[in-house]
């Protein structure tokens, strides 16, 4: 855009002239960012269904107290099996049924009712609540791990390429390791290992992310370590370093406006791969365990149990519905927030 | 009030970016119509012109608003003669020529009104699009010479012009060239496209040909990838790749910009050769005013959007007539300026070009400014046959007169 | 050249010599006698572990002995025993690792190599489209089907499929990869194959070629944009040669690259939809592998998926040498 630039304007500019800027009115940086961001409708959707999904996850148990996460619905149920025979006397075909009436302690593949929203699951767990006790533990999860990952990829890229040499040689080096290893089957062997060792079923599933950041830092360090270096070869570092300034001191003053924008776009996106990420693991019932709901375990259960999967889809369907909007949400927003800070690179 | 908000509105914003959509709309959809021939053939003012801009506007639908970088341009390239286009950067020579590549990057750039009328020499077509043969001969075929109005020109037909009729040579050699093709293949194409029936062969001998008009020996570059190149070279390919297909106009943009100033020296005097050796014109951008003295037969001075003074480049030159041209020449430095006078600059900035004012745009910065000067925007003045100013000194003296 | 390659494998050993350390050291933290219970487990289950196989182990891994010098020995018995290329034996299969490997690969690389194709012809023209068509219906359209690609958990989208068109529908068979209940020879047991393997396929495609889309979307976006793109115009090429030839030849370049990375997944074995659709594919055996115990299994496996990172990402370094003409392999 070579019109809106102006750079053969003379060095001086005299008092009684206007400023140049006095008669152009422009967008604030700040207020750019978020116009961009709010033009979008995909952003606005993105951001409706994160929170909404944060209120249902931890408001919604607030308001709906009716059933709790682990709470059995022991009211009972009725199962009728009928069993037909038929048989022929002298040309007439006579039909018998016999109906068995079985009583069980729990309510279980309850049909949505008023009592229950969405009905029971296979154990006579309320889904509607396990949901939102899902949702706790797979934001919470998520936060916790893509915290983690952005914090230990930060410190080891920075350090990395702020000291360079033998530093930045042995922390590459790991990284290229650690980028090597499978990921799935290593956390699989990690979770036969908590197996192994009796932890807690309620916080299995944070040591699982814990150990997962371990091996997920590489991306994001190398995203900070590019930047430092890049940020080494340009012209207005040396023009800093001739002004006297502390290299850490320039390169953190520079680094943070430039790699900012790219770290929350990231984060935000690996937002989404997080929940995949824990939701596959739950699903593969290595993650949260029973009793305790996440949206993979709820899924879990049809893996095992044809009747399940063909007949009440009430009990695996809305978790996954919730897992595609949480996904689809933090992308969205990543997406909006990149074309936002970046015009450049839109999508 | 509004006026002294640093910053617009969101409302204000909206409400761009809203009108901004309909115009593009629109235009998009006048670009990508279908019409017959007919619709955008012309008749030249001048027959002795082979490009005649007249009332051109380019604008730009920006977030911030529209920006109008060229504002009603007109000026003429006469047959085999150099134009020279001078301005500071920003003032739409670029864009204008653009205009008459159609290279104006849409959606947000749009022509939105004006002519741009090209005598075009071709092959003569038959109904199906297909060159017509000579009588009697087997591999020579009919040409013609028609009028397009390239402004009017549906996107699609544009092929047409570009390339064969007008071809550009670029500011930034470094990058203009694709990197994963050969420099022969690529100027080989050039050939293929607007030579009917041209085999490997003859495009080869062709490009072979034109590298060594450029000064290049072909056996060293033809099968050199762009980035074994230096930038001097890649300039001189760029240039042998705009004479391949013997265009009647070249559009060198500044050319010698990207360059260090002995490759300049070199290109420049490559250019000035090429002008005495091909039958066609040269517009030539720049802001040098030193390339345009030695290169340029006739001078257009642009600001701010708009054409402000053109003439012959004696004129030009030696009488110049706007203030802003009388500026631009006292402001260029020379060996013998004397000790202690400071660089003269013309003091002030360029109108923000999304809000312009009506009076005329040079009008905070002229140092002979009168009280009309605050009226409406100066017309073209004549003062000789071939020399136009847009500046109210003048046009007072015409009235008086 | 050779010189190159010869470097970069010289490396890459190195760097599978970590893996191999890092893997080995996460097997050997789990304790003995859980150990003992997964072997319990398995003769229980009908097949038996020879004596033999578990003093194999034993010996392999050093077990028992989990001071950090008894863990050191193991290692390297390990890797004594890699240099014979013995992997072990299967605690579940009483074979070979490596035979287990490579008699499973064969389904997982089929799926893979055809779900691959579709989702390169697929994904490339319609990436293309929604590049040169900006903020146009169908750009919106592609980038939502990216999205939705993009956050359907396999899983899920996996299961819905099967109860839709397998179990509901009755079109194809749910599970498996042959009929059991006849017996199909040529053309007919080909067709019985590509019956089973269809909404596996679809699965994989749909999910995968999201993110294909984005990436030829975006990278279109960027040579559109450039110098060389604008000089093409203004030699008078059509915009279809623009496009199909000097844009399109540009982008192939990490297109190519991205190829080369996909060879782990090739052979890897899709785990979630061979674990959904029941099918005896890598990823599949893998799993229950892991969940029964079958620790030389484990180990082995793993080694070959770092072996086919390792080698992806070599591969990609070559082939990008071999595409773009600025880069050279030294």
């Amino acid at each position: 855009m070579e019109k809106l630039e102006n750079n053969q304007a003379p060095a001086e500019v005299a008092d009684n002239e206007v400023p140049l800027d006095k008669n152009v009115r422009l967008m604030s940086p700040t207020r750019m960012v978020v116009r961009r961001f709010f033009r979008s409708k995909l952003s606005i959707l993105g951001l409706v269904m994160v929170i909404s999904l944060f209120l249902f996850s931890f408001v919604g148990p607030l308001v709906y107290t009716q059933w709790g996460e682990i709470e059995l619905d022991e009211s009972g149920k009725t199962e009728y099996s009928i069993a037909e025979t038929t048989y022929t006397v002298n040309g007439v075909t006579y039909t018998v049924r016999q109906t068995t009436e079985k009583y069980l302690k729990d309510n279980f593949l309850a049909p949505p009712s008023a009592e229950h929203i969405l009905g029971t699951d296979n154990e006579g767990y309320d889904i509607f609540v396990r949901l939102m006790y899902g949702g706790r533990i797979s934001l919470t999860v998520s936060f916790i791990a893509v915290f983690l990952i952005t914090i230990l990829g930060v410190v080891l890229g920075g350090v990395a390429g702020y000291f360079g040499g033998a530093v930045d040689n042995v922390i590459m080096r790991v990284s290229d390791v650690l980028m090597c290893l499978p990921g799935v089957p290593i956390l699989l062997i990690i979770s036969t290992i908590l197996d192994a060792s009796d932890i807690d079923a309620k916080y299995r599933i944070y040591l699982l992310m814990v150990y997962l950041t371990f091996i997920s830092w590489t991306g994001t360090a190398r995203l900070v370590r590019g930047q430092i270096l890049s940020l080494r070869e340009q012209e207005y570092m040396v023009a800093a370093e001739a002004m006297g300034y502390s290299t850490f001191r320039k390169i953190f003053k520079h680094l943070v406006p430039n790699v900012m924008p790219q770290l929350i776009v990231q984060m935000s996106l690996s937002l989404g791969s997080m929940i995949l990420y824990e939701a596959t693991l739950s699903y593969l019932n290595l993650g949260v365990k029973a009793p305790y709901a996440a949206w993979g375990t709820m899924i879990n259960i049809i893996s095992t149990n044809q009747n399940v999967l063909q007949n009440h889809w009430n009990v695996w369907v809305p978790a996954g519905i919730c897992i595609v909007i949480a996904v689809l949400g933090f992308n969205f927003v990543g997406d909006g927030l990149r074309d936002a800070l970046d015009p450049k690179a839109r999508r | 009030m509004a006026n002294n908000d640093r910053y617009l509105s969101g409302k204000e914003v909206r409400a761009i970016a809203k009108a901004n959509a309909r115009e593009i709309k629109r235009l998009e959809a006048y670009k990508n119509r279908k019409a017959p021939e007919s619709e955008f053939l012309a008749e030249m003012r001048d027959p002795s012109n082979i490009l005649e801009i007249e009332d051109l506007h380019t604008f730009f639908y920006t977030e911030q608003g529209v920006v109008q970088a060229v504002n009603g341009v007109s000026y003429d390239v006469p047959r085999n003669a150099v134009v020279g286009v001078v301005g500071e950067s920003g003032c739409g020579k670029s864009v204008t020529a653009m205009s008459v590549m159609r290279l104006i990057q849409g959606p947000a750039g749009q022509i939105v009104d004006g002519s741009i009328r090209f005598k075009a020499y071709d092959y003569k077509r038959d109904a199906k699009g297909n060159p017509v043969l000579k009588e009697g001969s087997q591999t020579e075929y009919e040409m013609e010479e028609k009028v397009y109005d390239i402004a009017k020109m549906p996107v699609h037909e544009i092929h047409r012009i570009r390339g064969k009729q007008v071809a550009m040579i670029f500011q930034e050699p470094m990058t203009s060239l694709n990197p994963v093709f050969t420099i022969g293949e690529q100027l080989d194409e050039v050939t293929f496209i607007h030579t009917p029936g041209a085999t490997k062969e003859q495009a080869r001998a062709k490009s072979e040909e034109m590298l060594r008009l450029v000064g290049i020996i072909p056996e060293n570059v033809y099968n050199a990838f762009p980035h074994e190149l230096s930038g001097g070279m890649r300039q001189r390919v760029m240039i042998a790749m705009a004479l391949a297909a013997e265009p009647r106009l070249i559009i060198a943009d500044e050319p010698t910009t990207a360059l260090d100033v002995t490759i300049q020296a070199q290109i420049l005097d490559l250019l000035q050769d090429i002008k005495n050796k091909i039958d066609g014109s040269i517009l030539l951008i720049t802001h040098d005013l030193g390339v345009i003295a030695e290169m340029a037969d006739y001078v257009v001075v642009m600001y701010a959007g708009k054409v402000i003074e053109k003439g012959t480049v004696q004129e030009i030159f030696r009488d110049p007539r706007h203030p802003y041209t009388i500026g631009l020449q006292k402001s260029k430095p020379t060996m013998t300026l004397d000790d202690g006078t400071e660089l003269y600059n013309i003091p002030g900035n360029v109108p923000n070009p999304i809000n312009m004012p009506s009076y005329c745009y040079f009008k905070e910065r002229c140092d002979k400014c009168t009280a009309k000067c605050a009226g409406d925007y100066p017309c073209m003045v004549q003062v000789s046959p071939t020399h136009f100013v847009a500046c109210h000194l003048y046009s007072e003296e015409e009235n008086h007169g | 050249m050779i010189k190159y390659i010869a470097k970069r494998l010289a490396y890459s050993l190195l760097i599978l010599l970590g893996v191999s350390m890092i893997i080995y050291f996460l097997i050997r933290l789990m304790p003995v006698d859980f150990i003992q219970d997964k072997i319990n487990a398995i003769n229980q289950g009908g097949a038996t572990v020879s004596e033999e196989t578990v003093k194999a182990m034993y010996e392999m891994y050093g077990l028992g002995d989990n001071s950090f010098l008894g863990i050191l020995k193991g290692y390297f018995n390990w890797l004594g025993a890699l240099t014979r290329f013995d992997l072990g034996t299967s605690f579940v299969y009483g074979l070979p690792v490596a035979d287990v490997i490579f008699e499973h690969m064969g389904v997982s690389f089929a799926i893979a190599l055809i779900a691959t194709i579709f989702e390169f012809m697929i994904a490339i023209p319609l990436g293309i489209t929604a590049s040169t068509h900006q903020y146009s219906f169908r750009d919106y359209l592609v980038t939502i089907l990216v999205m939705i690609g993009i956050s359907l958990p396999s899983f899920f989208f996996g299961q819905m499929l099967k109860d839709a068109l397998a179990l509901k529908l009755g079109w194809f068979p749910a599970s498996g990869l042959i009929d059991a209940t006849a017996s199909h020879t040529g053309i007919a047991l080909l067709l019985d194959y590509a019956k089973h393997v269809f909404i596996p396929i679809l699965t994989i495609v749909i999910l995968s070629i999201g993110a294909r889309m984005r990436m030829t979307r975006t990278n279109m976006l960027e040579v559109m944009n450039s110098d060389y793109i604008r000089t093409a115009r203004a030699k008078g090429l059509k915009e279809s040669v623009v496009i199909n030839k000097h844009a399109f030849r540009n982008t192939l370049i990490p297109l190519v690259t991205s190829l080369a990375g996909l060879l782990p997944s090739l052979f890897s074995g899709a785990i979630i939809t061979e674990q959904v659709f029941d099918l005896p594919g890598i990823g599949n055996i893998a799993l229950d592998a892991m969940n029964r115990g079958d620790i030389p299994f484990i180990m082995g496996y793993n080694m070959f998926l770092a072996l086919l990172s390792v080698l992806g990402v070599l591969l990609a370094d070559l082939m990008y040498g071999l595409v773009d003409p600025r880069v050279k392999l030294e």
